[in-house]
């Protein structure tokens, strides 16, 4: 199929490859971001709860988790920073 | 002379970009309170205005690929600055989120046809580098947007709505920020780059592969877009955040957090995609992924037919505009002149008409923000 994509030059009209890569890391890389401070925050939501009932060590263990949560969405947007600066 | 009117159409429509595009970062997080709307477009504004200065890679790509760079001439880039002008306004005025970009690659298309005719176009490159894109940007954003709000919700789903948003409003801001600032550095350097080749023609700037940016420019282009930004789109902000989907904050930070990576990996891999069709697909995706929310699709076909009326419509007023200057002569200053002299006064009517018909900030927040909460899946 991908010769309908080449043109009279012959070299291809579409880098499917760079899209394809393109398209995957952008799915990992959207819903990873979204869904691990999606937990971070339920974790946070929990460790209320959870102290509430003076379960103290498990409010611990559940800040700990929105904690890093936190800490990898933010290095996210410092990749995001970084290429945002060596773009080109 | 020419050049004179070349800078100073280029930086209107770096202002017009910025407040046109305000929607793309700060639509949702002001829909959704996470940010007071004139605090909202402060911050897009600053971050546009920095990230203009990030990144100096020169963008004098603009035209490269679309049109044949030897027949670029301050004519053909003035006539083709003034078709986007105009579209960007009109769209404005509909509150339709359409791409800058789009509209300024459809201008000088379309004044590169009418100095030269259909050799001076590259069709090729607009197929690869324009239409593509456009096809594929929305979509991806919209799909990975459903996903990323699906899972959230079902990950906060036994809680408490205006209780498990809390967090989301603050990421918000951290999201609709990346975007603001990946935006800055896109969208100013395509002016300074109309603006360099401007100059290069004119014989006011050396060229060749690796020519500097002149240090006012870049500060010119900055300002303008920041400026514009700041302006803020009211109209655009309203359909974006409030019209095509009721937005929530999960759904703003996993829309703009999607389209964040959407933008910055095609960047990365060359193919810069519009932020105006990767955010619009973005919030449209998150309606689809929230349960029980409400895309109005009648709002998303207007602004796809938006989408795709903007190079043709660019294109022909830039045809118009370059034929009426070219009646006073190809190089002759009075063509732009009393062009430039009609788009100042249309501009003034646009902004008394919006004065009678203004869409105010308060009016693109979401009118429950601050209500009780509710259950998740209520």
């Amino acid at each position: 199929m991908s010769h309908f994509f080449l043109a009279a030059d012959s070299s291809p009209l579409v880098d499917w490859s760079a899209l394809g890569q393109v398209a995957l890391i952008s799915v990992i890389a959207g819903v990873l971001i979204a869904s691990i401070l999606g937990v971070g925050i339920v974790a946070s939501l929990r460790a209320s709860d959870e102290r509430g009932r003076g379960n103290d060590s498990a409010a611990l263990g559940m800040n700990v988790v929105t904690g890093v949560a936190v800490l990898l969405v933010a290095a996210a947007v410092v990749v995001g920073i970084y290429y945002i600066a060596h773009k080109g | 002379m020419i050049v004179t009117f070349v800078v100073v159409v280029a930086l209107v429509f770096d202002f017009t970009n910025g407040f046109h595009d305000t929607a793309n970062a700060m639509a949702t997080t002001i829909a959704t309170g996470a940010l007071k709307p004139r605090v909202a477009v402060g911050i897009a504004g600053a971050l546009n205005f920095a990230g203009a200065f990030i990144s100096i890679t020169v963008a004098a790509t603009v035209a490269k690929g679309i049109v044949d760079a030897n027949i670029v001439t301050p004519t053909v880039i003035f006539a083709g600055l003034l078709g986007a002008i105009a579209w960007n306004l009109i769209t404005w005025w509909f509150g339709v989120p359409s791409s800058s970009s789009h509209a300024l690659i459809g201008g000088i298309i379309g004044s590169a046809l009418a100095a030269v005719g259909t050799k001076a176009v590259e069709f090729r490159g607009i197929l690869s580098s324009v239409l593509i894109p456009a096809l594929i940007a929305p979509v991806l954003a919209a799909l990975v947007a459903a996903a990323a709000t699906f899972i959230v919700y079902r990950l906060i789903k036994p809680y408490a709505q205006g209780r498990a948003e809390r967090g989301f409003r603050w990421a918000q801001i951290a999201s609709s920020s990346m975007v603001a600032l990946a935006h800055g550095t896109n969208d100013a350097q395509k002016t300074m780059g109309v603006i360099s080749l401007a100059l290069i023609t004119n014989g006011n700037l050396k060229g060749g592969d690796s020519f500097d940016v002149p240090t006012w420019v870049v500060f010119c282009c900055a300002t303008a877009i920041a400026l514009g930004t700041y302006t803020g789109g009211w109209r655009i902000i309203k359909t974006l955040g409030t019209k095509v989907t009721e937005v929530r904050p999960p759904q703003g930070f996993s829309s703009e957090s999607v389209a964040a990576t959407v933008i910055l990996v095609s960047s990365h891999f060359g193919y810069p995609l519009s932020t105006t069709h990767v955010v619009s697909g973005a919030v449209t995706g998150s309606g689809v992924g929230r349960p029980a929310a409400q895309v109005d699709w009648s709002v998303a076909r207007r602004i796809v037919y938006g989408w795709l009326l903007t190079i043709p419509a660019a294109a022909a007023t830039a045809a118009i505009v370059y034929g009426i200057t070219d009646i006073f002569g190809k190089n002759s200053a009075v063509g732009p002149i009393a062009m430039t002299l009609v788009l100042a006064i249309a501009g003034f009517f646009l902004y008394r008409a919006n004065k009678a018909s203004s869409v105010k900030p308060e009016d693109t927040v979401t009118s429950d923000v601050f209500d009780e909460p509710q259950p998740v899946n209520a």
